[in-house]
């Protein structure tokens, strides 16, 4: 029973990151190639916006999603931290980190706080979805489906399908660049690996945390099962995020080094008009897009951006680069 | 480039250049005959009288006392077995070897009260390396010298690494605490060279202090309660001779409580002893064990109050 958790688990990471990898070198790939042909022809501005609106910004992320992203961000980070010297006790590492942070019983007390932090902010999340599905005032007051399944939503549809084929020939030459609305599958893909984590890492991780409580219900073994999975799905989701997250978001060539739409919340028409073109005609054809109309971000605003989310990508790429000691040495 | 420029740059390029090819190849050949220099000052023996009076050599160090004839001391000290001293392990030495004070048999003979040094003071002249690590045992520290141990020292023969004597040994002053029963135990008085005698996990000199005294040091909970059982059970060898658990240390390790005490926490978690205890040590299928089944919710109670019978499923 136990092997085969662990069969499972690995089966499942290593599926996860093949996929993933090979869709994040191809991107790389075509992206890097695009910009050369770009650059080569001389052309460093953006081409589908007019100079005197080139500095015109909208509004992404509402102050909630901001808040939320970053608390995720934070006790994510810490979680990793604290878990990692645990899973990897054997690394030359693992003793010096486990000590930078103050002892395994101050690590234990930190991982305890930064998951108390993830179920509130997972609880808060759930709450907004069910606001978003259900009391949110919408124009055209659409019904549960046409929410669920409209482009402001993050749940998967048919066009994501159809995003995932086109993004492909693209990257392989034969098809030029899908438009997106909204939200693209790749982000919906990060919300939703986080979301189903939850369910793993988060209940396993209480069965672990109490494990008196549980067991007067359940037999003793499952605690060993709960550790497979616990541990596994942790190193899936850092490595996802610390990989693919960040390449999608930060290292792509046409983003590097840094994306800060997630701390300033704004992003400028260039951007909206390249990347989301379908959210774009949408906004203008329901005359929309001027309600999104924002200021450029304030000094603090762009500072902390830049400082904090910089901070975060190189704690990020330390794990990763832990981790991969971990199985390449 | 200006024709005037480019001219002095190549002369400066030289002129650094060949600066530096000098310089490094001095350095080289300093550095060099070092190495091949200096031999080590020869140790000479020191000349004295010791030409005139009979020598011998202990331990490959010599001797020049005059030594007394051992039958002189056992014509008096009728007690100490001479067949039986010459046959043991310190044979070859003159009684005056060990009672080095004793230097002239008519003087002892006469004096009353003639002191003896018999003790670590005498011993540690040759066992220097046992007397170190005894000095800081916990047996030093509690006035227990080398005689008290070796009680039989005028007719000790060589141990040869046997294991029951040294329980014999041990067990004149301490009690089994479950040790003959235990799994251990057996395996050593049926004569099995690989278990666990006291001093394998305890030592044979230099026995640390553990209840009571005990430093409380992390290193030290890591070692007595955990480390001092990988000497053996870590061996996959010996394991599979003796048919124990193969993969004991490896699961361990592999387990929250094996993670924790490797990153150096060891009074966070459980160690070996926690849970299969220290000298009674049995097979989960006997019910007086710490880990048989009727055992395993107190022995895991001990940490976790709240355990209960699933929980040790």
């Amino acid at each position: 029973m136990l092997y085969g958790t662990f069969v499972l688990m690995t089966g499942l990471l290593v599926s996860v990151f093949g996929v993933f990898w090979l869709h994040t070198f191809l991107w790389w790939r075509k992206d890097f190639w695009e910009k050369r042909e770009l650059r080569a022809r001389g052309i460093f501005f953006p081409q589908h916006v007019r100079p005197d609106e080139a500095g015109h910004i909208y509004r992404r992320f509402s102050l909630f999603d901001i808040v939320i992203h970053f608390t995720m961000m934070v006790t994510f980070i810490g979680l990793v931290l604290t878990g990692l010297p645990l899973k990897f006790s054997h690394a030359p590492w693992a003793i010096g980190l486990m000590h930078f942070l103050g002892g395994a019983r101050m690590a234990g007390l930190i991982h305890r706080i930064c998951a108390g932090i993830t179920f509130a902010y997972f609880g808060t999340t759930m709450a907004y979805i069910a606001y978003f599905l259900f009391f949110k005032k919408i124009r055209g007051n659409p019904g549960f489906f046409q929410r669920l399944f409209g482009p402001d939503s993050l749940s998967p549809r048919w066009k994501d399908i159809q995003d995932i084929i086109g993004m492909i020939r693209w990257f392989l030459n034969k098809g030029p660049k899908p438009r997106f609305d909204r939200w693209t599958y790749w982000e919906k893909f990060d919300f939703l690996a986080v979301f189903w984590g939850m369910f793993a890492i988060g209940f396993s991780g209480l069965m672990l945390w109490f494990p008196g409580f549980f067991t007067l219900f359940l037999p003793g073994w499952i605690l060993n099962i709960a550790t497979i999975v616990h541990s596994d799905e942790a190193l899936l989701a850092s490595g996802f995020i610390f990989t693919v997250h960040f390449f999608n978001t930060h290292f792509r060539p046409s983003k590097f080094p840094i994306d800060t739409v997630i701390f300033t919340g704004r992003f400028p028409k260039y951007e909206l008009v390249e990347e989301r073109q379908e959210h774009y005609r949408r906004l203008l054809a329901e005359n929309r897009l001027e309600t999104y109309r924002d200021k450029y971000p304030s000094v603090g605003t762009d500072l902390f951006s830049t400082i904090v989310g910089f901070a975060m990508v190189a704690i990020g790429l330390l794990c990763v680069f832990l981790i991969a000691w971990e199985f390449l040495v | 480039m200006k024709p005037k420029f480019a001219k002095t740059g190549l002369f400066f390029l030289i002129l650094s250049f060949s600066l530096f090819l000098t310089l490094g190849m001095s350095w080289a050949a300093t550095s060099g005959p070092e190495k091949e220099g200096g031999k080590l000052p020869v140790v000479t023996k020191p000349s004295g009288p010791a030409e005139k009076v009979e020598k011998f050599v202990v331990r490959g160090r010599e001797y020049g006392y005059e030594s007394i004839d051992n039958s002189e001391c056992l014509g008096c000290h009728k007690k100490i077995n001479q067949r039986k001293f010459a046959q043991s392990v310190h044979g070859a030495n003159s009684c005056n070897s060990c009672h080095y004070d004793i230097t002239d048999i008519n003087v002892h003979a006469e004096a009353r009260k003639a002191r003896i040094h018999a003790g670590p003071v005498t011993c540690h002249r040759c066992h220097k390396k046992e007397a170190e690590e005894h000095y800081a045992s916990a047996h030093f520290l509690n006035d227990i010298q080398c005689k008290d141990c070796h009680q039989d020292i005028h007719e000790m023969t060589p141990w040869k690494g046997d294991k029951v004597r040294v329980i014999k040994t041990c067990t004149t002053c301490h009690s089994y605490d479950g040790y003959s029963e235990s799994v251990h135990g057996k395996a050593v008085l049926e004569g099995n060279p690989d278990s666990a005698t006291c001093s394998d996990c305890h030592g044979l000199h230099k026995i640390p202090l553990l209840k009571g005294d005990e430093p409380k040091t992390v290193e030290f909970r890591k070692e007595f309660h955990t480390e001092v059982c990988q000497k053996c059970h870590a061996d996959k060898e010996m394991m599979e001779r003796n048919k124990v658990f193969l993969i004991a240390t490896q699961t361990y390790y592999e387990s929250y409580h094996g993670k924790v005490e490797h990153l150096g926490y060891p009074k966070l978690v459980a160690g070996c002893t926690d849970c299969h205890g220290f000298h009674n040590i049995l097979p989960p299928d006997n019910p007086k064990s710490l880990i048989s089944e009727g055992r395993l919710v107190e022995t895991c109670g001990k940490c976790h109050r709240h355990a209960n019978a699933n929980f040790v499923q």
